[in-house]
């Protein structure tokens, strides 16, 4: 049968065939979910009734007129800002690691360590390191005499954010030090020794030669970052549970709060896609800043 | 190679749906001949109901801790009663989401713990009750019923109170538990003049907080406060229940009886401190005891007495329920389901293994505690389920009633209030639409 057809025929027909399986599957596992979501966002479903109701845009309108959800959204930001030292740590610590330093290697395995691990064990090993009664961080700023310093950490409403923020910091702090590291050897010895020649600072040869060559790298780290601290969940989730009082809510610790804790699954799916939204527009500013400041 | 794996994997992953496929088959193959041997009244031969039960049921739990010690123990001594039989437990550590998902795959097992829905929902789910026979003699018969019919029995009763370490009392020189609210703040200086720490409430878990609504309810005189607020637009008030209800907690956060720093006291640490006698009292269900005892404290050193909620001298209780006995719509096997519910709550002796209070009326209930929580003579309240309306208004506008309990504690009350009604009045007329 297949001596029937002309070569053209059965080339396209092995093509569907091998096409077949991957596409199925994406469109099962990622397509379908993701068209469910946009689907429920606009009804109204408790999550287990066999009925949902239309709602139109009613849940992003409850989604924009919420404060909560917005203040929640806030604290995201913090975690921003603490992605952003991590990336000025993570490149500086790629500089110093990529010169001829004695046993740079152990530094580079140290340093990258925190982010094997897994985040459940830091979460619980932080929460012993801030606790404020028994932690070894309160136990040591009172043991050097700084007892004013030694406050609940996770209690009050100002700290806690950043206290978050630093632990996130210290965990992928690591895996932009590695990449970074990956770019600088990547960088062509030849211009930065022309550089050197030209009578070129350290300071100098960083700032004009090594950091443009690295800038789609510099590019993707942030974009790691911005999404990583924008979709911040388990953190929050499992070391405060949005506490104290909401003050370490997040805006996916809100979400899932919205569908399983008051069985409010559309509002919850609007508020997924307008998390999609925000960071879709983020990311395009900071492509946009990026890019003119590599030009 | 790489195709190769992805392949194989593609592969794997199409012949496990077909075999999923394959499977629910299966079990609806199996189906028709089940429930055939157990139609009542299809043997004629057979007289005795007993000897009628056969066949497999899946028990999903939310005790996860107790699977494979006492539960297990109470499903061998149902299978010796009734040979032939077998129970599958299933323990289920997120036990109310997996239910949930599996409720909207209609994929219930046939006994387990009844997560809430609507009330006009119970019927879609669960299946009645009523022929167990224990309708007159069950507390909380009207929590899980709809239209006259029953959906669930509480597996439990439970009692609040001031849980105590009598202890800790002596250190501190208090010969008895507080008979008035000016005697509780009495009690929590001397203790605190003997370094205890007075009131325990683990804050930053928040659930522990619930209880501290029952004074408000105590003060309203009914457990119908939280659905009557559906005939208001302000139900929180500095002056009303609320308002004097978690007034009590606040004062003792004021006066600095709870936990050095609340924000990090939780439930772990509070039972450890507890036990140990660094901390006092907590007020919550009787159920604590258990915990309080694996924590090392000895069941005599335990002390369980009313919450004075005024100065008057009297008393009241609140009881609440737990999770309840369900057996599900589509279960497969309804006799053998129905009979190890009964079965659970008639003659495991899992209340006295645990020290709970059996959800029977008729059942002997003596631990010293409980007489000693008797002898005060408290008006024993019995908690309500939320109301429909009142259950789609707080989901609109997202009442966490724990997170309210904590800013009313630490915020200013009457702040906190104006923030409620005004939430709470939009989510009303939302809701009502």
């Amino acid at each position: 049968m297949v001596n029937n057809l002309s070569y053209r025929q059965q080339k396209t027909i092995l093509i569907i065939l091998f096409l077949l399986v991957p596409l199925t599957l994406l469109g099962l596992f990622s397509l379908y979910p993701a068209v469910y979501l946009i689907y429920l966002s606009f009804m109204s479903w408790d999550g287990f009734s066999p009925d949902k109701t239309w709602a139109g845009i009613a849940n992003y309108k409850d989604v924009f007129a919420n404060k909560e959800i917005w203040n929640a959204f806030s604290h995201n930001f913090v975690y921003l800002g603490w992605g952003l030292l991590q990336n000025a740590m993570g490149l500086m610590f790629a500089l110093i690691l990529n010169s001829r330093l004695r046993g740079r290697n152990v530094y580079r395995v140290v340093l990258f360590m925190p982010y094997i691990m897994n985040g459940v064990a830091v979460a619980y090993m932080f929460n012993y390191v801030f606790n404020s009664e028994y932690g070894s961080l309160n136990t040591l700023l009172h043991a050097v005499g700084l007892d004013s310093l030694a406050i609940s950490w996770f209690g009050s409403p100002k700290v806690v954010n950043h206290a978050l923020g630093f632990i996130t910091l210290w965990k992928f702090m690591g895996l932009n030090m590695v990449i970074y590291l990956a770019a600088l050897q990547s960088v062509p010895s030849e211009i930065i020794e022309a550089a050197r020649m030209d009578g070129a600072t350290r300071f100098q040869s960083v700032r004009h030669v090594i950091l443009p060559n690295m800038m789609r790298v510099i590019e993707l780290n942030l974009f790691l970052t911005i999404i990583g601290t924008l979709e911040i969940f388990d953190l929050p989730f499992l070391l405060t549970k949005g506490g104290p009082l909401g003050a370490s809510d997040t805006f996916l610790t809100k979400t899932v709060e919205m569908a399983f804790k008051f069985n409010n699954f559309g509002v919850a799916s609007a508020m997924s896609l307008t998390l999609i939204a925000f960071v879709i527009v983020i990311l395009s500013v900071q492509r946009w800043v990026t890019r003119r400041w590599g030009d | 190679m790489k195709k190769n794996v992805t392949i194989s994997l593609a592969l794997t992953l199409g012949v496990g749906l077909l075999a999923g496929c394959g499977n629910s088959n299966n079990d609806s193959n199996v189906s028709p001949s089940a429930s055939a041997t157990t139609e009542p009244g299809a043997s004629s031969t057979e007289s005795a109901a007993a000897s009628e039960l056969s066949g497999t049921i899946i028990w999903a739990t939310h005790r996860t801790e107790l699977v494979d010690t006492d539960l297990k123990r109470y499903v061998e001594k149902f299978e010796a009663k009734y040979p032939g039989t077998t129970v599958k437990i299933e323990g289920l550590k997120d036990y109310e989401q997996t239910i949930r998902v599996r409720m909207a795959g209609n994929e219930l097992p046939d006994v387990l713990s009844l997560v809430e829905t609507t009330k006009a929902d119970l019927p879609k789910f669960y299946e009645p009750l009523d022929d167990l026979g224990l309708n007159d003699n069950i507390y909380f018969k009207d929590y899980n019923t709809y239209e006259g019919k029953l959906y669930g029995i509480t597996q439990q009763a439970a009692i609040n109170g001031l849980v105590y370490n009598k202890k800790a009392f002596e250190t501190a020189g208090i010969a008895e538990p507080p008979k008035t609210l000016d005697e509780l703040f009495a009690d929590a200086e001397k203790l605190k003049a003997a370094g205890i720490v007075p009131m325990a409430t683990s804050f930053k878990d928040g659930w522990t907080l619930q209880y501290w609504t029952d004074p408000a309810e105590f003060i309203y005189g009914s457990t119908n406060l939280r659905n009557d607020k559906i005939k208001t637009d302000t139900p929180f008030t500095v002056d009303g229940p609320y308002g004097q209800g978690l007034g009590i907690l606040k004062q003792l956060y004021e006066k600095g009886d709870l936990e050095k720093d609340i924000y990090s006291a939780n439930w772990d640490q509070t039972q450890k401190d507890i036990a140990s006698g660094k901390t006092a009292m907590m007020y919550i269900g009787n159920w604590f005891f258990s915990n309080l005892v694996s924590a090392g404290l000895p069941l005599e050193d335990i002390g369980f007495a009313p919450l004075p909620y005024d100065n008057s001298g009297t008393y009241k209780g609140m009881m609440r329920n737990d999770w309840a006995y369900a057996v599900s719509s589509t279960s497969k096997n309804k006799p053998l389901a129905k009979a190890f519910v009964k079965f659970m709550l008639e003659e495991s002796g899992d209340e006295a293994d645990h020290m709970f209070i059996s959800p029977l009326k008729d059942k002997k209930q003596d631990f010293p505690q409980l007489t000693q929580f008797m002898s005060y003579n408290p008006t024993m309240l019995e908690a309500q389920s939320i109301s429909v309306e009142v259950t789609a208004a707080e989901n609109k506008m997202q009442f966490d009633p724990f997170k309210f309990i904590q800013e009313a504690t630490v915020g200013k009350l009457q702040d906190v209030f104006n923030g409620y009604n005004k939430k709470w009045k939009a989510a009303k007329e939302a809701a009502s639409k």
